[in-house]
């Protein structure tokens, strides 16, 4: 039985996103977990997956298309089925040249199409070929960048893995003296476009601006917050770590928040009321812990894209993990999953100064950690004061799911792993 | 203070903070504040100074680098030393 493979929900707050690119092709078989598609939300263009074992029989919206959330991107069938009466895919209803399917303008079509070329799909022969001819693969952020820019990627030779064109490459084409590079006016990705906004306006960040307003306006309305602090020491933990990071090379040492990170995940694994999402009065404690990491974006914005099974996750593996979510939380290349996966989710402002960060939940997740920069202060060690560094803890959760005294004990277990780091 | 060391110093900062531009810094302003750099991106400066420069930077002394002058001559030792050796 096919079925449908939807627009998916990639935050609380997500209306439609604007596809635009397929991964894949009608005839392609797909495995669960398969990115198979590039989509334009409020956040960013973001890959998004598919979570079933099949073929793609028939690609239902274009590239520059902007549909709700749940409205079908593609008929997939099972991999045994048979496929349906051959029918020419989307480009049906489009002349080869392109005219418009819906309510976007034509240029703005096909500045959202990856610039190798690809005529409309006129069927998923010619679309293949015209893949393997075109060969040219390009990550979402470098073609974010070279949209901004107005310049075009055809013929350029990638340097990331497989000869994928990545931002680095783009960044290497704009310091160049441009070559006629620039064959198409800059106009800002359709669906980031709002109604009198000014062109040239950096269109992203506005738009990502009111969804976090949005995420968070309904956070303080719904969800009834209460909060807690606690003052951890982290001399075992920094100790542990300075040893550790001595005897590693620099590109695996680890950094005292992907400690924070695994002490908390393990705490949500072994306290279930602050790890689940609470939706219709009803809540569902998860599973697994895929914790949050709240990334703040140069120049403004928030993503909190998660780490899957952090609490299962060696603190190796976390560190690169982390370390890699936020390089593509800034650079593009986010996947759906990551946007709503998460559990629960941590945030640390220790690099700004700051004591206590009191987070705001993101609905409809019921808790948030936060962690404060982590200093020296004066602290009792039997009986006598001395400077330790100590780093403050915050709770804010969901008072519908779980009350103080809980809180307390899911804080009093994370100091309680951050002191035996050896056992995280 | 050796040209080539600052360059590549200079070139690593902005790939870090690509929305600056690391020619206008002051070899004496502190650089994680005026990039609002953060400990994630500084470790993958440090990353790539060893990756580029082959000079490997001890957590104890990521401390007092906290400008450009200051990084580049602590680069330059560490390669004068190992040229000695």
């Amino acid at each position: 039985m096919a079925h449908d493979f939807r627009m998916p929900l990639l935050g609380a707050d997500m209306d439609a996103g604007t596809l635009i690119e397929w991964l894949k092709a009608e005839g392609d078989h797909v495995s669960s977990g398969d990115i198979v598609a590039v989509v334009e939300t409020q956040k960013g263009a973001i890959e998004i997956e598919i979570f079933q074992d099949g073929v793609i029989d028939r690609l239902l919206v274009e590239p520059g298309q902007t549909v709700p959330v749940g409205t079908p991107l593609a008929s997939v069938r099972g991999p045994d089925e048979e496929p349906e009466t051959a029918v020419a895919g989307v480009g049906e209803t489009a002349a080869v040249a392109g005219g418009p399917a819906g309510p976007v303008p034509e240029e703005t079509r096909q500045r959202a199409r990856p610039r190798h070329d690809v005529p409309t799909q006129p069927g998923p022969a010619a679309t293949r070929q015209d893949r393997a001819a075109a060969g040219a693969r390009i990550t979402p952020g470098a073609r974010k960048l070279a949209a901004e820019h107005g310049i075009s990627l055809e013929g350029v030779s990638g340097t990331g893995p497989g000869g994928i064109i990545q931002r680095s490459d783009v960044e290497r084409l704009l310091a160049e003296p441009a070559e006629a590079s620039v064959s198409e006016p800059q106009v800002i990705a359709p669906s980031t476009i709002e109604p009198g906004q000014a062109a040239g306006k950096p269109a992203g960040a506005e738009a990502m601006r009111h969804a976090i307003a949005s995420a968070m306006a309904r956070s303080k309305r719904e969800i009834p917050h209460y909060y807690l602090a606690e003052t951890m020491d982290m001399a075992p933990a920094l100790a542990w770590l300075e040893a550790r990071n001595a005897d590693a090379p620099v590109a695996e040492r680890v950094l005292p928040v992907a400690l924070l990170a695994k002490a908390t995940a393990c705490a949500l694994a072994a306290m279930p009321e602050f790890n689940g999402t609470y939706q219709d009065g009803v809540y569902r404690p998860a599973e697994r812990v895929h914790l949050g990491c709240a990334i703040g974006l140069r120049g403004g914005g928030l993503i909190a894209p998660g780490i899957r099974d952090a609490d299962a996750k060696d603190l190796a593996t976390l560190m690169a993990d982390l370390s890699d979510l936020v390089r593509r939380a800034r650079s593009g290349g986010l996947r759906s999953s990551e946007l709503s996966d998460p559990t629960s989710t941590m945030t640390s402002l220790g690099d700004q100064g700051v004591d206590d960060v009191f987070g705001v939940i993101f609905p409809p997740q019921v808790a948030i950690i936060g962690f404060g920069t982590i200093e020296e202060r004066p602290f009792v060690v039997d009986g006598a004061v001395i400077a330790r560094p100590v780093v403050r803890a915050t709770l804010s959760a969901d008072h519908r799911v779980s009350d103080g005294h809980a809180g307390g004990r899911f804080l009093t277990r994370i100091a309680r792993h951050l002191r035996d780091p050896e056992a995280l | 203070m050796s040209t080539n060391t600052e360059s590549v110093v200079r070139q690593i900062l902005g790939e870090v903070a690509p929305d600056t531009d690391p020619q206008d810094l002051d070899r004496s302003d502190n650089f994680r504040e005026v990039l609002d750099i953060d400990s994630m991106d500084f470790l993958n400066v440090m990353i790539a100074i060893n990756d580029r420069l082959g000079v490997s930077v001890p957590e104890r002394d990521y401390g007092r680098l906290t400008s450009v002058e200051a990084l580049v001559r602590f680069i330059d030792e560490r390669l004068e030393g190992a040229r000695a050796d």
